[in-house]
Order: structure tokens, then sequence, then C-alpha cells
């Protein structure tokens, strides 16, 4: 308890402020810049905590772990460009409010929802990690396939316009994701020979092409139109904590997803934000509303993303194993400073363990400072010129991609995916299910197969698991009770 | 005016984040770069004694072909900080991963640039990957110029299992056991280590494949597979707290951390395979650059940064010269092609 008590006060130096409040402010000027994503970022600042105290380098990495997290919301709301993936959910109600002028109304749901969803992973770090990590290492093979199964499912509650199209492009997104390398039998897939498709088609790049290059595709079309856009009425959305409340049993939900998906090591905010998105939808009563503007599922898909914050901490700390590429790099910033992070490490330095923990929830309330005024400078992003705006987000986009990987590569397979982003939705195809399958993708396959290698090709290992076949059943229901509900409300009008 | 007072702010918010690091750490400066004040002295020395070599004349990069944090990455990192600080020039580390290895080392192999590139790899890439798959590149193209680190691959179970050395887990074949082996990727030498110690014990084990050693071990403390094989860096602090046993190591001689486990040769079954990685640049490079920067790595591998690095990460360094480096990469290569050969895994 002592220690507990100490860490607490020892996270309130100078020094450590001081350094939180800088690792958010550039987390949200990476997270809000398409192409730049906190992993980019956390990486990126790893050389300069070389010089810091332990406890100094991870403040600075988590401030930019958490502000990057939340910076993807910022441009995914003004304009149409998810600056990280786990924020691809944001795009569809926070533009669609945008475009109706209330932009900042959308970035303060947004930050209050990420806010909180991060001190409540932070707070299931601190009490209940060690039993989450537990839980966590359940997750096999077979749970896995389910999970990503469940995941996929969304398809559904994304494309509602047109569900055959929506599951085209999601099976295409999958397909994209097994050109490579084969995950279980090593061989190359869709490669053609050709050195880089064997290394497969990275995330990022992709999703820059999807969303941000066909947006300023479509956008450079009507760029000579001299808009009179309003903009939002900043004062105005200071009520927004009213807003806050209102969303309050959405925000929970969210966050306890995010923290959920977080503690299993090899998820990711992406496919936490989609499930909450998800889960707000079918438990809303203005279903309509979704996707066309709705706050909810803007506190749903950021409160989902953020929760994985503390969460991806789990295992990090109490296993020494990263659950994904900010936790890895983490990881190493630990080890440079002499630390392994796992179960010893609670033994050796607990009061340390506890700072950080600490320190995470700090990050999120100093994001919470920040943010409230970082929100009215942004909000003004929607007053620069399109002639202006478009240039500079494409040369960002240009070198988002490329410093993936430091390859030009990577530059020409955003282009295609711009076209494809351009093109397909005027046909009537949606790029968020194609982006769902390019996520999923990979750990439906693999773990599809892992489980079949485990049961020896037993086909029951999936119903077996107790896990599994909640998922199973879960996915079973999430397809049919939009039909069936439909087919009822059918009967009763034909009754009528 | 306004776009000013944002530049400003910007400056000078940078400028209190380098304040922030460098005033935490009183004794080593901040990352690489021109260290200014109290960088060593022995350095001066050192450069001024080989002037003859004008290198290096730019900035010096460092290429790994695996992903930002890994222990190949961990290891560049702490090369480079230790190097920089030995000589005018910044020393960077540039990650471009994917397909094990094999794009990066393609890429350096195809554009030979100036001794200002430094590859490194490890022996996998060139002692399995050309097994498995074309590959576009040859330890011809390259010049080695030092040995790193060195990384035995042990045999490890969950705490839980009902074996405890070697010669239990071969008893399974008669009692006709069914065993799942995780590892780290197909074809890698984890993988490879494993089969070939189930197929000489004669047990009937299925592999299966993770990506990278971290979801293998979270595979075997969760009880999803029997076995995994992995570097002991990364798991010794599970074998402290009792979550995992380890029961035998895949090189020669016993892993100094672990001298009562023991090694499979010791047991009757000849499998030698441990991870080693090294430095390489351009074949093009002339002989006198390579040996003023061979200079500059080995002392900076004498740091006593580097050498405390190398302890907390559980890394034991590999005392080989270039020439070595190729021998022995040569002599892995026709020793693993022959376990490939058997698995059917060959690409040939």
């Amino acid at each position: 308890m002592e220690v507990i008590v100490n860490s607490l006060i020892d996270v309130f130096t100078f020094n450590n402020i001081l350094v939180i409040f800088l690792g958010v402010f550039a987390g949200f000027i990476f997270g809000a810049l398409p192409g730049l994503t906190a992993t980019m970022g956390v990486a990126l600042m790893l050389p300069i905590t070389y010089g810091m105290s332990p406890t100094l380098a991870m403040m600075a990495l988590l401030g930019m772990y958490c502000g990057g997290t939340y910076g993807g919301s910022i441009s995914a709301i003004l304009i149409r460009t998810p600056g990280t993936p786990a924020s691809a959910a944001t795009v569809m109600d926070g533009y669609a409010l945008a475009e109706k002028g209330k932009a900042a109304e959308a970035l303060r749901i947004s930050l209050f929802a990420s806010v909180f969803a991060g001190v409540f992973s932070g707070l299931a770090l601190l009490l209940i990690a060690p039993q989450l990590s537990k839980f966590a290492l359940e997750f096999g093979p077979a749970e896995f396939f389910a999970l990503a199964v469940f995941g996929l499912t969304m398809i559904a509650s994304i494309s509602s316009d047109n569900l055959r199209k929506g599951v085209i492009m999601g099976i295409f997104g999958m397909f994209v994701s097994t050109i490579g390398i084969d995950p279980i039998g090593g061989l190359s897939r869709f490669s053609f020979g050709n050195d880089e498709l064997i290394g497969g088609i990275n995330l990022i790049p992709a999703l820059i092409g999807l969303f941000a290059i066909s947006e300023i595709i479509n956008k450079s079309q009507t760029a000579h139109i001299k808009s009179n856009e309003e903009v939002s009425n900043v004062k105005k959305a200071a009520s927004s904590i009213r807003t806050f409340f209102k969303h309050f049993k959405t925000i929970v939900k969210s966050s306890a997803i995010g923290t959920f998906i977080g503690s299993i090591p090899g998820t990711g905010p992406a496919i936490a934000s989609f499930l909450s998105y998800n889960e707000a939808k079918r438990s809303s009563k203005n279903k309509e509303e979704f996707g066309k503007g709705s706050m909810d599922g803007i506190a749903a898909a950021e409160a989902g993303n953020n929760g994985v914050t503390g969460a991806t901490l789990i295992p990090l700390l109490t296993l020494g194993i990263p659950g994904d590429t900010v936790t890895a790099v983490m990881l190493g910033a630990l080890m440079m400073q002499g630390l392994a992070p796992g179960p010893q490490l609670f033994q050796t330095s607990a009061d340390m363990m506890y700072t950080i923990m600490f320190g995470l929830i700090l990050v999120n309330i100093m994001m919470l400072f920040q943010g409230y005024f970082a929100v009215k400078f942004f909000a003004k992003i929607k007053n620069i010129p399109v002639n202006m705006l478009l240039p500079s987000l494409l040369i960002l986009c240009f070198i988002g991609s490329f410093a993936v990987n430091n390859t030009v590569f990577d530059a020409k397979v955003m282009l295609v995916f711009g076209l494809i982003g351009f093109i397909a939705p005027k046909f009537g195809f949606p790029v968020t299910p194609m982006l769902l399958g390019i996520v999923l993708g990979p750990i439906a396959e693999t773990s599809f197969r892992q489980a079949l290698s485990v049961s020896r090709g037993d086909w029951m290992i999936f119903v077996t698991e107790p896990i599994s076949l909640v998922f199973l059943l879960l996915s079973l229901l999430s397809i049919l009770l939009p039909v069936i509900r439909s087919l009822i409300s059918k009967k009763t009008n034909e009754k009528a | 005016m306004r776009k000013s007072n944002v530049l400003g702010l910007l400056a000078v918010l940078s400028f209190l984040f380098l304040l922030a690091a460098c005033g935490s750490s009183s004794s080593d400066n901040a990352s690489g770069g021109d260290e200014s004040g109290n960088a060593g002295s022995d350095s001066e020395e050192g450069s001024e004694q080989e002037a003859e070599v004008d290198y290096p004349t730019k900035p010096i990069e460092i290429v790994v072909p695996w992903a930002a944090g890994g222990s190949s990455d961990q290891t560049a990192r702490a090369l480079a900080e230790a190097m920089s600080s030995n000589i005018d020039q910044n020393v960077t580390v540039t990650n471009r991963e994917g397909a094990g290895g094999t794009i990066a080392t393609a890429e350096v192999a195809q554009s030979q640039p100036d001794a200002h590139t430094i590859l490194l790899d490890a022996v996998g890439v060139f002692t399995t990957q050309p097994h498995l798959k074309n590959v576009q590149y040859s330890i011809d193209d390259f010049k080695a110029i030092t040995g790193l680190t060195y990384e035995p691959i042990v045999l490890a179970v969950n705490a839980d299992s009902p074996w405890d050395s070697i010669e239990d887990l071969a008893a399974a074949k008669e009692e006709g056991t069914q065993i799942s082996y995780g590892h780290s990727g197909a074809g890698g030498l984890p993988d490879l280590a494993q089969a070939g110690f189930f197929d000489q014990a004669g047990i009937e084990a299925e592999s299966i494949a993770y990506e990278g050693q971290n979801p293998a071990v979270s595979a075997l403390l969760g009880g999803h597979v029997d076995t995994i094989a992995a570097h002991p860096g990364s798991i010794m602090q599970h074998v402290e707290s009792g979550d995992i046993k380890i029961l035998g190591v895949f090189s020669p001689e016993r892993y100094e951390e672990l001298p009562d486990v023991p090694t499979f040769e010791e047991k009757g079954y000849s499998i030698d395979m441990s991870v080693w990685k090294f430095l390489l640049v351009s074949e093009e490079t002339p002989d006198d650059v390579k040996n003023k920067l061979t200079e500059i790595v080995e002392e900076a591998m004498a740091s006593d940064s580097y050498q405390q690095f190398l302890e907390d990460a559980n890394l034991t360094p590999m005392d080989l010269s270039g020439e070595e480096v190729v021998e022995r990469l040569k002599d892995n290569k026709t020793q693993h092609g022959e376990i490939i050969e058997n698995m059917g895994l060959s690409a040939e």
C-alpha cells in the first residue's frame, strides 16, 4: 500500500508533467496527420527517451501513445481521413457531423469519450491487471478465430445500404491481406516473384489510399467552387458536458469493450473501435442515424480505441508480451533502460510499475485539458481554403506512406488503393468493409489454421472451447437478428 | 502574425522537451547526434591515428530488416549510440522489415550502397531463406564486418506439463501422446530445431506457427501448445517466476545462465541451432574503408554502454571476424538446408 501512495506522489514531479504535456502535444499532431500514426510517433520518440530515467521515458511514450490515438479522430472528423487505422470507425459519423457544421461538437464528444476510456483502462490496469492477463492467455487459436469472425459480422452493420456489396468489399479486403508470405507455411502468395509483394500489403498505405487519397480526388473535383460552409460555433459546443452524460452508457460500455480487447495480445485499437461501434449501433434506438452523423457512434468508436491504450500495457507489464507494435517499441524502451517487463518486474521495481500506471491516468487528464483548447484550434482547419489544404494533405500522405517502411513501394500501394477508394463508392461499394477485411483477414486466417493444426483437423475445436463458442453464437445472432426482425416487421405490416 | 506565434510556440516546446530529456540523465548524453560535451576522450585518439582513410564523411545508416523494438533493433540502436559518441557523424537506424529479413537484404545487395550503409542481418537470412524461396542475394554480395550477438535456442514447456527433462519428453513416443509445438514462424530456426528433435526422437508432432516469438510464448503460457523453442532472453523471467520450464539447449555448449540445463547433443540428438547476428557492407567496399569501419564498430562494441546493454538484454557477444562470419554462414547453410529438405519445405 505504501508503495502505491509513494508512486502516486512520484508521478506529480515537474519533469513528469512537462514530459507528459509535450508527449500528448506531439501525439495530437502525429495522430492528426494522415499517415503519421501513434506507432510511428512512439518509434521516433524512442531514441530521445534513452537519456531519460525509465519513468520519464514511459511518461513521454504514453503521452504520445494516448495523444496519438485520440489525435487520429481529429482528421477523421474534419477531413474524412482517419489519422490512424483506429479512427476508421469514427470517419463515417464524424465527417457527416462536420459537414453539418458540427465539427467542434464531434471533436468534443470524441475527446470526452477518449479521456474517459483512457482513465477507465488505466484503472483496469491498476486494479485488475493480473486477472485480465490470465484471462487473455485463455485466448488460443480457436478463440482468436471466433473473435475475428465476430468482428467480420460488423460488415453487416457498416454497409447497411447494400449488404451484398459490403460483403464483396470485405472479402476483397481479406484477399488483399493474403498477398505476401503465408503466415503458417512460410510460402509466398500472389507475389508474382516480386520482392516487394512478398512483403505483403501494409495496412497504413492501404488506409491512407482508401480514405485520404480518394477524398482528395473527390474534393479536388469541386475545389474551384467557392464554398460558404459554416463553421461550427465553438462556444455553443461548450455545453457538450451534457452530451457526454447523454452518451454516458455508450461510453462506459465501449470503454469496457476497448479494455477487454486491448488486454488480448495481437488484437489492437482498430478492432476495438469497430466492435464498440457495432455494439452501440445494435443497442441504439436510432439505428438510422449511425453512419449519417451519430454522436453516439463517435463516442463509441473513440471510447473503444482509447480503452485499448491502458489495456495493451496489461500483457506488456504483467507478462512481458507486447500486444501490438506500440507496446513492442515500449518494451524496447524499457529494455534499453535495463528493465525487463514481466512477472519479475512487479517484485523488483513495483514502485516504478505503479508510477507508470498512475502516469497513464495523468496522461489522460492532461489530454482532457490540452484537447479542450486544441479543439477550438483544430476546428479552424475547416476554414483553410481547399486549394491550400489538398496539396499539403497530398504531401503528407506520400510522406506517411513512405515512412512506414522507408520504401517508395508503399507510396505506390497508397495510390492504387486511392483509386479503389475513389472508384468503388461510385458504384455503391463501401470501402470501410474492405478495411475491416484487411485488418481482420490475417487474424482469421492464421488462427483458423493454427486451431486446426492444434486439433489435428478436428473442426469441433471451435465449438468445444467455451469462449470461442460464445463468440460464434454472438456472430450468428448478429447476422440473423436483423433478418428475423425485418421478417417480423414485414409480417406485421402485411397484417395491417 | 498568427502563424509565427504558433511556430514560436512549437520551437519553445521542442526545446523544453530536449531540456527535460537531458536534465534527467546525469551520466550520458541523449541519443546519437553531434555529441559536443562529455563524449569520451579516447575516441578522439582513435580517429586521429587513422586519419589516412576519409571515413565516415556523412551520417552512417544501420539498416535493420526487422521491426522497431525487437532484439535486432535494440542491438542496432545500442550500437548506433555507442558508435556516434566515438565519431563526428550521426549513426541512424532504419527499420525495413518484411519477408523474414529478405527484402531489406535484397535491397542492399542490389543497390550496393557505399560503406555509409551497414546491414545488420541474422543467420537465417543466409542459411534458411535461400532454401525456402528464391532470393535475390547471396553472401557473395557482401563483405562481413564482424559478428555481433549470439542467442541460443532453448526448448521450453509450461510449468504444469508432465515433462521435466528431454528424456521425459522423448518417452512421450511410447505413451503415444500427440504433441503440438509452437514457434516464431515456419522455416525459422526455432521451427527447424524442434522439427529436427521430434524427427530424431521419432515423435509425431504438429508444428504451430505464430507470428514472432512473443505470440508463441503467450501460447505456451496459455497452454495452447505443448512446447516452444525460443531465445532464453525473453523467457528467462517466466522461468524465474516458475511459469515455464526449460528442458534443453539446441547448442553444443550449455547456456551460461542455465548451467543445469543439458544440451540436446549431450542427450544424443545432434542438433546445433542458434541465432547469431552480424554486420555487413556492400561487397564493393574498399578494404581500407572496411578496416576503418571495423575499427569503429569494434571500439563501440567494447564501450561500457554497449556492454551494459548486452547484459541487460540477456545477449551474448559473438566474437567473430568478418572472414569467420562468412565461413560459418556457408557451413550453417548446408546444415540447415538438409533439415529443410527433410521437412519437405525446400523450394528447389
